[in-house]
């Protein structure tokens, strides 16, 4: 994968394509911490609790394409879960976070991933992430275990720390990667000729040139 | 010559009261007064009980005339001296105030209560007189005294007054002799005086018993008993009698018994134990019947005759014999004991019946609750659903651990080891009676609605349980709305417009949601 694509021409003409990526996982696992590191590179201890859902964007390119993820970075409190639907019922990818040092993180994990499988779109792309390697003195989840698991039910899995950034690209990487583009474009074809007409494609050209502007270069890995 | 005599005795009184001290001092002024008396006497008519007649004290007048030879009786002594000059000598000399100071003192009281008695209501207003108490151990009054009470030291005089305990004699200031104390004579402290004088707060506070919160107490048990001891021994001879004569009649009554067939004129025999009042002793009641009590023969109304149980001996029940009248007072004295002895050892039979008995009171009490609830669920008029559901429930679980109860309680009852027939019928007859309770109230309650009701009561349930959620989803969906507004304005400011179409997009969905949740929270309530 490649970020720096911003600069080359041939890019800058493509359109982006937008991927709507949604977070979810038991509170205090790490999803807002990886969400940091995978957009700002950055990492804070201590992180207060998200409040609702917080959208964040990141642009990569792969081979190609421009990819645009819009990331909703969801609660994790039980008392924010009937957020969660809004914004996994439209996303094209997801991202389930437990921490390996809890294995009821991963139960509430494996809880997630079946509301997805019922109630999502069912082309979406789930990745489960076991956050906290840096912890891995205290580590009560063997990767066996949930490597096992994410083979069973088509998940992609990883190992990450967002503490070192140890595998939070690859994460995001693999799941550009899966993605089902041709899908995707079909769809805002259809929409895009539905709904909004020819105004649309010129402002978004614009906006989109405005847009890379001012992004400009944030991802450099 | 009696009035003659007792004449001086009533001038003794009314000098004192002038003077109250010597009475040696102008008698002759006393002539006077005697007279004053007499005259006084003579209007009111109240006379001492010996000044009955008018004639003598018209005659005692008389000779008063020549009063200078009468005899007078001394007081003290009782010895007859001539003349009123010789008495007083005589008292001068013979009793003197240091020998005799408390004679003359009680000389004083005797002679005041005389006059009091003889003046009547006019004395009665007075107070009675504080004895003199003793003042020797006073603090003596200076121009520049001091309140003796620790720590007080207000300098004494009109200003915070001055004032001697009586009791120790200290002087103190007004606010310190605030108490009142009953004092003996010799100053000290005695509960037993009549009397009450000004003392100070030490004194006061220190005083025995001050402390003492229960106040005082007298054991009177012993003369309780002395008290109760006449009326018990009295009790138990009535009572004795009376079952003394009980077992004679129900020997009697074994004896008829055993005669079958002979004519026996029972009366006579009951009436040689004891002796039947006569019939027109008593005033015959016009409505009901009179009977002899054959164990007092008193005549009783049928109202208060009783048939009583006859044993030969009364504290073996296997020796009834029969039964005979009584009234109920005798009845009562000659069981007393009988009755208290029972009252101790109380069958197993009747102890298990009074716990079935006990199980019923709570089922009866409680099945009319549980029936009310029932009707009002199943009429579905009940304001509060659940709550009245789990009532029933518990009602209904209360009311089976009660007839399971009864049910245990007779099987135990009529497992009970007996030889005696009758024993058995009782048993076989509780038994059958619970069985019959049970039958009547366990099989025919009803049981709670069914499943389809359920059903409604927990949609009910449910339904308070959705709007709680609403509400919550609602709050977080209303934060989430504010924050999208931000990110939107961001997002705006920052020029991102493919950003800005997302979240209108994101926005668009919130208010969807809360929107769909407002009009499901309208549906529901």
């Amino acid at each position: 994968m490649n970020f720096s694509g911003r600069n080359d021409a041939a890019s800058a003409n493509m359109k982006p394509i937008q991927v709507k990526l949604v977070l979810l996982g038991e509170s205090a696992v790490g999803k807002s911490s990886i969400v940091l590191r995978f957009v700002n590179n950055e990492y804070q201890d201590n992180k207060e609790p998200t409040i609702g859902a917080a959208f964040l964007t990141q642009r990569c390119k792969l081979d190609d394409r421009i990819i645009k993820f819009e990331i909703w970075d969801t609660a994790g409190q039980e008392r924010f879960h009937s957020l969660a639907p809004m914004y996994y019922r439209n996303a094209q990818a997801a991202v389930i976070v437990y921490d390996i040092t809890k294995p009821a993180s991963l139960e509430k994990a494996k809880t997630w991933v079946k509301e997805l499988q019922r109630q999502a779109n069912p082309n979406i792309v789930i990745a489960l992430v076991g956050n906290k390697i840096d912890l891995a003195n205290n580590r009560s989840v063997p990767y066996e275990e949930a490597e096992a698991y994410a083979n069973e039910n088509g998940l992609l899995f990883f190992e990450a720390s967002a503490k070192t950034g140890t595998n939070i690209i690859e994460v995001f990487t693999e799941l550009a990667k899966k993605i089902p583009y041709e899908q995707i474009l079909a769809n805002n074809k259809t929409l895009n000729s539905r709904t909004n007409g020819q105004g649309d494609n010129g402002r978004v050209n614009l906006n989109e040139s405005e847009n890379n502007n001012q992004d400009g270069g944030q991802c450099n890995c | 010559m009696s009035n003659t005599k007792t004449r001086p005795k009533r001038t003794f009184g009314i000098k004192v009261q002038e003077n109250n001290s010597k009475f040696e001092e102008k008698f002759i002024n006393t002539n006077n007064i005697i007279h004053n008396e007499v005259e006084y006497n003579k209007r009111n008519s109240t006379l001492s009980p010996n000044d009955n007649n008018n004639n003598n004290f018209i005659s005692f007048e008389d000779s008063y005339q020549n009063s200078n030879f009468e005899f007078y009786e001394c007081p003290i002594c009782n010895e007859e001296i001539l003349g009123l000059y010789q008495l007083n000598i005589h008292l001068d000399t013979v009793h003197t105030e240091n020998k005799s100071g408390n004679v003359i003192l009680s000389l004083f009281k005797k002679t005041q209560k005389i006059t009091e008695e003889i003046t009547g209501t006019t004395k009665t207003n007075e107070k009675p007189t504080q004895p003199v108490i003793d003042k020797s151990h006073w603090q003596k009054s200076t121009n520049d005294d001091k309140c003796s009470y620790p720590e007080c030291e207000k300098p004494l005089g009109i200003r915070n007054g001055k004032q001697n305990c009586y009791c120790c004699g200290k002087l103190f200031c007004d606010m310190h002799t605030n108490f009142s104390m009953r004092l003996s004579e010799s100053a000290k402290p005695d509960s037993n005086s009549p009397f009450w004088y000004k003392v100070c707060q030490s004194c006061y506070t220190s005083r025995e018993g001050y402390n003492n919160t229960e106040g005082q107490r007298r054991n009177l048990t012993n003369a309780f008993i002395e008290a109760r001891k006449n009326n018990i021994e009295k009790l138990c001879l009535e009572e004795n009698l009376l079952i003394l004569r009980l077992e004679k009649l129900a020997q009697l009554k074994a004896e008829i018994n055993e005669k079958k067939g002979i004519s026996i004129n029972q009366k006579a025999l009951e009436q040689s134990i004891v002796q039947w009042k006569e019939d027109a002793s008593s005033i015959q009641c016009s409505i009901c019947r009179r009977h002899h009590c054959r164990l007092c023969g008193k005549l009783i109304c049928s109202n208060c005759i009783e048939d009583i149980p006859l044993f030969t001996d009364i504290e073996n029940d296997k020796t009834y014999s029969g039964s005979t009248k009584s009234c109920n007072q005798c009845k009562r004295i000659v069981f007393r004991k009988k009755v208290m002895n029972a009252k101790e050892k109380i069958p197993s039979v009747v102890k298990l019946y009074e716990q079935i008995k006990f199980n019923q009171s709570i089922i009866e009490t409680i099945l009319p609750q549980y029936n009310d609830i029932l009707l009002h669920i199943n009429s579905k008029s009940s304001k509060n659903y659940p709550q009245d559901y789990q009532n029933a429930t518990k009602y209904r679980e209360k009311l089976i651990k009660n007839f399971h109860q009864i049910d245990l309680l007779s099987k135990r009852i009529l497992k009970l080891p007996t030889n005696s027939k009758y024993y058995r019928t009782l048993q076989n007859n509780i038994a059958k009676g619970s069985v019959i309770y049970l039958q009547n109230n366990m099989i025919t309650l009803k049981m709670l609605p069914e499943k389809n009701d359920v059903t409604i009561i927990n949609e009910d349930i449910e339904n308070t349980k959705r709007i709680k959620e609403i509400k919550d989803t609602l709050d977080v969906l209303n934060d989430q709305y504010t924050l999208l507004q931000g990110y939107y304005q961001d997002a705006l400011f920052r020029r991102k417009f493919d950003n800005v179409k997302t979240l209108e997009e994101s926005i668009q969905d919130v208010t969807d949601e809360i929107q769909k949740l407002k009009t499901e929270l309208e549906e529901i309530s």
